[in-house]
């Protein structure tokens, strides 16, 4: 079967990956019931939705042929620095266990870095494409290499909660 | 266009940059911080703990300070008024042919006699003056062999003589007052018709072991006992465990149970 031209373009998966991502985090915070921020960590992913809603119903399409949403990507990558912040703010609070090096100690620290790299990465991609093709592909390398550093943090905290 | 293109690079750059130090100051930031918190919690621990065996010693050392007491007066006092009863009693002249205060006299003199040695042995047992002049080894030897003395219990000891108690630390009062209170228990509570003792004296490190046939404790028993208003002996032995830094293990092997007190290298004792 062949896929319709209009959709004929793997730059929607990007998107849909950012919102599945963004989802499966906020589960993960909001399993690890810290008792910090408990209300704003509600409402975070509320103002995703708004935001998606807004977005793709008035400013941008969803199934872009040319381009991923950078918008998207930049505002999932806020909102997961907000999450990597406030689990820090609230570990730093809190009575130290024996072992601070926890699994997810090492799923946020993996997620932070990966955020802070691509943060602007996300944020001027669409720019850049326009402006500066050349050196937005090359920019694709620092996502893959801080996506490698995220990926061997998550399986530093795997092995971590195995051997729990 | 260029310079647009340029500016953008430069933000680009720069926002990474920027980003990625100040996550990296925060992460710093957090591992420092836990870390001296973690610091401060384990030094608090210990200083509890330190605490907690100091007044696990001092409770040791007024115990043993009261049994001296004890054993003292008991020996000197009470024993003393015992003889001088017994010398009164042989002053006594009984008219020839009275039969019945004859049989009287001998089972007065019988009694105070017993007297006289059931105190001497409470007394040497609250505080054994053989610990004390013949050191730890001699001490568990002959306690032993007076525990099962005139029963059909029999008790062994092969003792390492390459240790050697000098100066009499508390550790080996504490060693000697574990022993004991095992001891007693295995004759109270698990019938045992053989006990068998044994140490090692190996790199400064002393390991006892206590064999008997009876019906020992095993390691659940001993922890689910030990901390209960039934098991003083064993909140005792317990806390002196505690005190010398040491391991006490039970356990079962072939119909036998086994007793282990391990105290471990360097094996300092408490002066």
């Amino acid at each position: 079967m062949i896929i319709p031209p209009a959709y004929n373009s793997n730059n929607y998966l990007y998107n849909v990956h950012s919102v599945v991502r963004f989802g499966l985090f906020t589960i993960f915070y909001l399993k690890l019931n810290q008792p910090f921020l408990v209300w704003i960590k509600k409402v975070v992913p509320i103002l995703f939705v708004v935001f998606f809603i807004i977005n793709f119903g008035y400013y941008e399409s969803f199934f872009n042929y040319s381009q991923f949403s950078s918008r998207l990507l930049a505002v999932e990558a806020f909102f997961m620095l907000f999450y990597v912040l406030q689990y820090y703010l609230f570990k730093i609070n809190e009575n130290v266990d024996v072992n601070i090096f926890t699994p997810d100690f090492w799923i946020t620290s993996g997620l932070g870095i990966y955020m802070v790299i691509n943060f602007f990465i996300f944020l001027l991609y669409n720019e850049l494409s326009h402006r500066l093709e050349t050196f937005a592909i090359s920019l694709w390398n620092v996502h893959n290499i801080s996506f490698i550093i995220f990926n061997l943090f998550i399986a530093k905290s795997l092995y971590e909660s195995g051997r729990q | 266009m260029n310079q647009v293109g340029n500016d953008i690079r430069l933000l680009l750059v720069v926002g990474i940059a920027a980003m990625f130090l100040l996550f990296a100051t925060i992460l710093l930031i957090f591992i420092f911080t836990q870390r001296k918190k973690l610091q401060y919690q384990q030094s608090l621990h210990s200083l509890k703990e330190s605490q907690q065996l100091q007044l696990i010693e001092a409770s040791v050392r007024s115990e043993e300070t009261e049994r001296h007491r004890i054993a003292e007066e008991l020996h000197n006092e009470v024993g003393a008024l015992l003889s001088s009863a017994k010398i009164h009693f042989h002053t006594i002249r009984l008219p020839e042919g009275d039969k019945y205060n004859l049989t009287m006299y001998h089972k007065g003199t019988e009694l105070i006699d017993e007297s006289i040695k059931k105190i001497r042995g409470i007394s040497h047992s609250l505080h054994s003056h053989i610990l004390q002049s013949f050191g730890l080894n001699e001490a568990i030897k002959h306690f032993t062999e007076k525990l099962v003395s005139g029963s059909l219990i029999t008790a062994t000891t092969a003792l390492d003589y390459n240790y050697i108690t000098t100066d009499l630390p508390q550790s080996d009062i504490s060693i000697y007052r574990i022993i004991q209170e095992l001891l007693n228990n295995i004759l109270k509570h698990a019938h045992a018709s053989e006990i068998h003792i044994t140490s090692k004296y190996e790199n400064e490190s002393l390991t006892f072991n206590i064999i008997h046939n009876g019906k020992g404790l095993t390691q659940e028993t001993f922890e689910a006992l030990r901390y209960t208003s039934d098991g003083m002996g064993l909140r005792n032995i317990q806390n002196r465990i505690n005190l010398l830094k040491a391991d006490l293990n039970f356990y079962k092997s072939n119909d036998l149970f086994f007793i282990q007190i391990y105290l471990p290298k360097p094996y300092h004792p408490i002066p």
